[in-house]
């Protein structure tokens, strides 16, 4: 269980690398000239956490807004890289950090955390040209989240916490897509999907202080993606997506939307 | 480390007297005797939940259930199309308030479909339907007399006693949610010994410990002193009678230090210190304490603290300077009292060595089953410090197996710091009185909840 983060990098990697252009003789459908592109991608999801903790009141939830910057760069046609940079806002619930000398709690009125945001996304080709088409898409996120000080109340003297969560997201599947309509794409995206980080808690209450880094794990490592790329013109593209995490009691969800622009 | 026993020297102002004095019980038991008031264990009351402990798990909310209120003036029939229009199931409706709990469809989460509802125009509120966390009330059947732990306004005491103020207590059920203490964390009684056969602590002594007062290996309780301040630190608790020990599942290593009168001398005092610590103890209680100063007494406390044992010491009931050890303020939890309405004991002792308080007037105990005799049943009403400080003590083992890498002196702070200040309209802050507060097992065990 320690490794699969490693692992799961490690599995993406594999994916970039078996997708670069000298690993497939075969090329893609002709979705448009070489060049870069560059648009705004915001995604929203709510994640339930696995923290490996036998004292759990509440179940652990993790929801977070993105936003990012992306420039993309299409090699060949079917082949593409886009690098992202942005900023997230997280909200985390049902967190309790037991080994400070205080017990604290963060829950949906803890407020969100910001944090820097980056991200690479690969996509390749794998059968094209016809009414349907298969596309490998890797995905890689993390978020550099930013400190957030909060009072500890109800004590009899002054108190406070500062909290900093740092999380990366992984995914990567098959894009399966339909092309029979004019300037809408279909899309299904099933993937394995791999969510996990870290959230430390700093503790000072007078003399009293104390640390604690509570490893993060997203419960579902599976997610459905359903969407569809618009071509809204030749140079301006649409994709929107909803996705679904499926685990045991529940499903988790996420949306996402990004524009294009090809210059 | 040089501390000797050295009877010989003892001079008669080293005298020490419990400092639960003897009339608050005789008193307690002339009244009794006066009134019948003796309270009576009612055998056919049923245990809750199979005898086990209730307590909120899982789920914070209701999965796949949402509650919505509309408007007072929206009629049925558009509260089902609206209802309809969602893909929702009614569960149940509480009419009084127009208020539904719903069963939303598989493909939407609570979240979602709580803020889809809030934007519709006739609805008032909607939102999970959230779980409430029970509090951990034991079967014990005295445990309605003990205000310290529960406060509800109850009286007090025999019929015809006062009535508490309501939450004037330590937040005890709230903080067992969180713990109960762990059977390997011990609770040293240094004091007049105990008795071993009463039936609402027999079973958590870890020996027969050590009485230094007649130097034998037998501590048993000649007083009645020890027993009583043992059952407020960690009587038998949800076992279906008696009362309630702060620290549940926490044990007790008895030792005698006084004779049948109540007196000690300080080399046993020592002597108990020092062999407690050596002998398992991760907590002392100290309910006894004399007005004169002495090194040795400090070295003791200071050999027991530097090897990882918390110490809790009465601070006294004669309305002066703290007594010692309570006022070796560096090595102890100097303990003062308050009552039943969070006030500070009249006769509870006063200066900067006071940490924090617990409550100290008419405290519910065990006492020896010799006690009252066969008539009565071996429990008492008792007043003093000697009442508060294992109300600390048992606090402070709790914490003790909850967070065994916390060191003594973070311990002692943990208590101080999430004490109420209950006399903060007079002495606003830590006071001379009750030093930081009154002592709140709540915010020492329970997670603190963050809020933006």
């Amino acid at each position: 269980m320690k490794y699969r983060p490693i692992l799961c990098c490690a599995l993406i990697s594999v994916v970039l690398v078996a997708l670069t252009p000298q690993a497939f003789g075969q090329a893609g459908p002709d979705s448009g000239s070489p060049g870069f592109r560059a648009g705004l991608r915001l995604e929203y999801f709510s994640r339930t956490l696995d923290l490996n903790e036998e004292v759990q009141d509440i179940i652990p939830k993790m929801t977070a807004l993105l936003a990012s910057l992306v420039l993309e760069y299409e090699f060949q046609p079917g082949f593409s890289l886009a690098a992202h940079v942005g900023y997230n806002s997280s909200t985390f619930d049902g967190l309790a950090f037991r080994r400070l000398p205080y017990s604290l709690e963060i829950d949906s009125d803890s407020g969100s955390m910001g944090g820097i945001l980056l991200g690479a996304e690969v996509e390749k080709s794998v059968v094209g040209g016809g009414t349907f088409g298969v596309d490998i898409l890797g995905q890689f996120f993390a978020s550099l989240g930013l400190n957030k000080e909060w009072k500890v109340s109800g004590l009899a003297v002054e108190g406070s916490a500062k909290g900093k969560p740092v999380w990366m997201k992984a995914s990567v599947g098959p894009v399966l897509t339909y092309r029979g309509w004019e300037g809408i794409t279909p899309f299904l995206y099933p993937r394995l999907d791999y969510l996990w980080g870290t959230f430390e808690l700093e503790q000072t209450v007078q003399d009293l202080k104390g640390n604690e880094k509570k490893d993060l794990k997203g419960k579902s490592q599976f997610g459905l993606g359903l969407g569809a790329d618009f071509e809204l013109s030749s140079s301006l593209r649409f994709r929107g997506e909803a996705s679904l995490y499926p685990l045991r009691g529940g499903t988790d969800y996420s949306f996402m939307v990004q524009t294009l622009l090809a210059f | 480390m040089t501390v000797l026993k050295r009877k010989s020297l003892v001079i008669p102002s080293l005298l020490l007297v419990l400092l639960a004095s003897g009339y608050s019980f005789q008193r307690v038991r002339a009244e009794r005797a006066r009134e019948g008031a003796a309270p009576t264990i009612r055998r056919s009351i049923r245990s809750l939940n199979g005898g086990l402990p209730l307590r909120a798990e899982g789920p914070r909310y209701a999965p796949g259930q949402v509650l919505v209120r509309f408007k007072p003036e929206i009629r049925t029939q558009l509260i089902d199309a609206t209802l309809a229009r969602y893909d929702i199931k009614k569960i149940k409706r509480i009419s009084r308030l127009n208020l539904y709990q719903v069963r939303i469809p598989d493909w939407a989460s609570v979240e979602v479909m709580s803020y889809a509802l809030s934007q519709n125009p006739d609805v008032v509120y909607a939102g999970p339907n959230y779980s409430a966390r029970i509090m951990v009330t034991p079967n014990d059947t005295l445990f309605r007399y003990q205000y310290a732990l529960n406060n509800t306004g109850q009286e007090i005491g025999a019929p015809g006693s006062p009535s508490g103020k309501p939450k004037a207590d330590i937040k005890a059920t709230a903080g067992w949610g969180e713990a109960k203490g762990t059977a390997e964390t011990v609770i040293a009684i240094i004091d007049s010994g105990v008795d071993f056969e009463h039936p609402d602590i027999k079973n958590k002594f870890i020996s027969r410990g050590r009485d230094f007062a007649n130097d034998d290996w037998d501590a048993t309780d000649d007083n009645g002193h020890g027993t009583y301040v043992a059952g407020i630190a960690a009587a038998d608790t949800n076992n279906d009678e008696g009362m309630a020990g702060v620290a549940w599942n926490c044990r007790i290593l008895p030792v005698k230090v006084t004779d049948n009168e109540g007196t000690a001398w300080y080399d046993d005092v020592i002597d108990g210190i020092l062999w407690a610590a050596d002998n398992g103890a991760h907590v002392i209680n100290l309910s006894l304490g004399g007005d004169a100063p002495d090194d040795s007494l400090r070295d003791a406390l200071r050999y027991a603290h530097d090897k990882g044992v918390v110490i809790a010491a009465s601070a006294g009931n004669d309305d002066t300077a703290v007594f010692y050890p309570a006022a070796y303020d560096a090595y102890c939890l100097a303990v003062a009292a308050t009552d039943y309405d969070d006030a500070r004991a009249s006769w509870s002792c006063f200066g900067p060595e006071v940490d924090v308080a617990a409550p100290g007037e008419w405290v519910l105990s065990i006492v020896p089953t010799w006690y009252w005799g066969p008539d009565s049943l071996p429990y008492a009403f008792g007043s003093g410090t000697s009442s508060s400080a294992p109300h600390v003590a048992g606090l402070a083992a709790v914490i003790k197996g909850l967070k065994p890498w916390l060191t003594v002196d973070e311990i002692m702070n943990v208590i101080r710091y999430s004490s109420d200040d209950v006399n903060s309209g007079e002495h606003s802050g830590r006071d001379d009185y009750i030093g930081y507060g009154r002592i709140n097992m709540e915010k020492a065990l329970v997670p603190i909840k963050l809020s933006k």
